[in-house]
């Protein structure tokens, strides 16, 4: 899966106003929170059947870090 | 791997709940998005709290003197108290034993506490069942209930505006002419308890003893729940073989989120029920409110899912068949 069509996805369903991409650091967007959190993992397991933690978002720093997760393993 | 257990009857449920009602739109630490985006995300617009003078004895105790008394069961009938708590009256002794002499039950009862969380209601239930079975003993009584609202600090969004106070009792009875087996399953996963965890009641020196409140890393847990504990409800349906015939489900009301990630992945033909909206997580207690909240809607002699999941890791299924004549009482408030 290319890191372009994750983040897209991850903009559409998080609902982020912004431009992003993989070199966007998480920290300046405010859906980036507690629930953007949530939301995320529930974006990993129902479209890419992903199992990723909090303990995972946790080393994330960027939206690329986050299509990283997706894409490990995959 | 599941197990499953004959002649034992689930008789009759209460539950009791605080009077007093916390609306979460006055709640004011939501932050940004505010009380609107918490309530879409987690579908809790109230819940009840004990305040001070109510304690988890106080609402196990109202459910249990009125369960017995509609079920008519003498007080020298029941073999054993267990209760499941993690808000207990004390530290020690075992709050239990303290409620086998205020509800005057015979001396010679088993009674004693276990300490879990949401995954309470079939635990409680395969553990008193198991003890009837193996103990040749006839009645018991399973009491589960939490304060969490007490062990809460204000200010953290992410338990207290979650988190309301309840109690229950289930009575429990072997029965030679009852032959609906009920399966359970389980799992344990230490590896995540410090996921939720209320660090000073284990006396571990972490923290002060009574200065720490429950924290909860909500991602971790969200990840547990929407992974782990829909395998291990498919596996039930599964293997005991009762595809078709499981006419309920009730999974632990953690939030709304959670619960909906959990049913999409269960058979759509099952009737989910739910008490989060204005009962909040009533922890241990989330799956027998449900069903009091829900008895109006609930054609008896069925067969109910129930999923109990959270604080350790641990999760627990039970399948029951709940029969006509069980008697689920109306919702009781102190």
């Amino acid at each position: 899966m290319s890191n372009k069509k994750i983040i897209a996805n991850i903009k559409y369903q998080l609902n982020i106003k912004v431009k992003i991409d993989e070199k966007t650091k998480l920290k300046t967007l405010n859906e980036w929170d507690s629930l953007g959190h949530l939301t995320f993992i529930g974006i990993a397991d129902n479209d890419y059947s992903k199992r990723v933690t909090g303990d995972d978002l946790i080393k994330c720093g960027t939206v690329g870090d986050l299509a990283k997760l997706i894409n490990k393993d995959l | 791997m599941i197990s499953s257990i004959k002649n034992i009857e689930i008789k009759g449920i209460a539950v009791a709940v605080p009077k007093k009602i916390y609306h979460n739109k006055k709640y004011p630490h939501f932050g940004d998005g505010g009380f609107k985006k918490f309530f879409k995300f987690t579908g809790i617009k109230k819940k009840r709290v004990a305040g001070d003078k109510i304690y988890t004895s106080s609402l196990v105790k109202s459910a249990a003197v009125k369960l017995i008394k509609e079920l008519r069961w003498k007080k020298d009938s029941i073999d054993i108290i267990i209760l499941i708590t993690q808000t207990p009256d004390f530290q020690t002794p075992a709050t239990a034993i303290k409620i086998q002499d205020e509800l005057k039950l015979n001396k010679k009862i088993i009674a004693f506490d276990i300490n879990l969380g949401c995954s309470a209601f079939p635990y409680g239930v395969s553990v008193i069942s198991s003890l009837l079975k193996t103990l040749a003993l006839k009645r018991g009584l399973l009491l589960i209930g939490d304060t969490l609202s007490k062990v809460c600090k204000y200010n953290d969004r992410s338990t207290f505006p979650i988190l309301g106070d309840a109690g229950s009792a289930i009575a429990i009875e072997k029965s030679k002419n009852f032959n609906e087996k009920m399966y359970f399953n389980f799992f344990s996963d230490g590896s995540s308890f410090e996921d939720i965890i209320i660090p000073s009641y284990g006396l571990s020196g972490r923290e002060p003893f009574n200065k720490s409140y429950l924290k909860l890393k909500g991602a971790n847990v969200y990840s547990f729940a929407v992974n782990d504990v829909p395998k291990l409800m498919n596996e039930i349906i599964l293997k005991s073989n009762l595809k078709g015939k499981i006419k309920y489900c009730i999974p632990h009301q953690a939030n709304k989120m959670i619960v909906e990630q959990i049913e999409k992945k269960i058979n759509r033909k099952i009737n989910f029920l739910h008490s989060f909206e204005e009962f909040g997580n009533t922890s241990n207690t989330s799956i027998p409110l449900t069903i009091i909240i829900n008895k109006e809607r609930i054609k008896r002699n069925n067969y109910i899912l129930t999923s109990g999941f959270g604080v350790g890791a641990s999760i627990s299924n039970l399948i029951f068949n709940l029969k006509r004549d069980a008697k689920l009482l109306n919702l009781i408030q102190i």
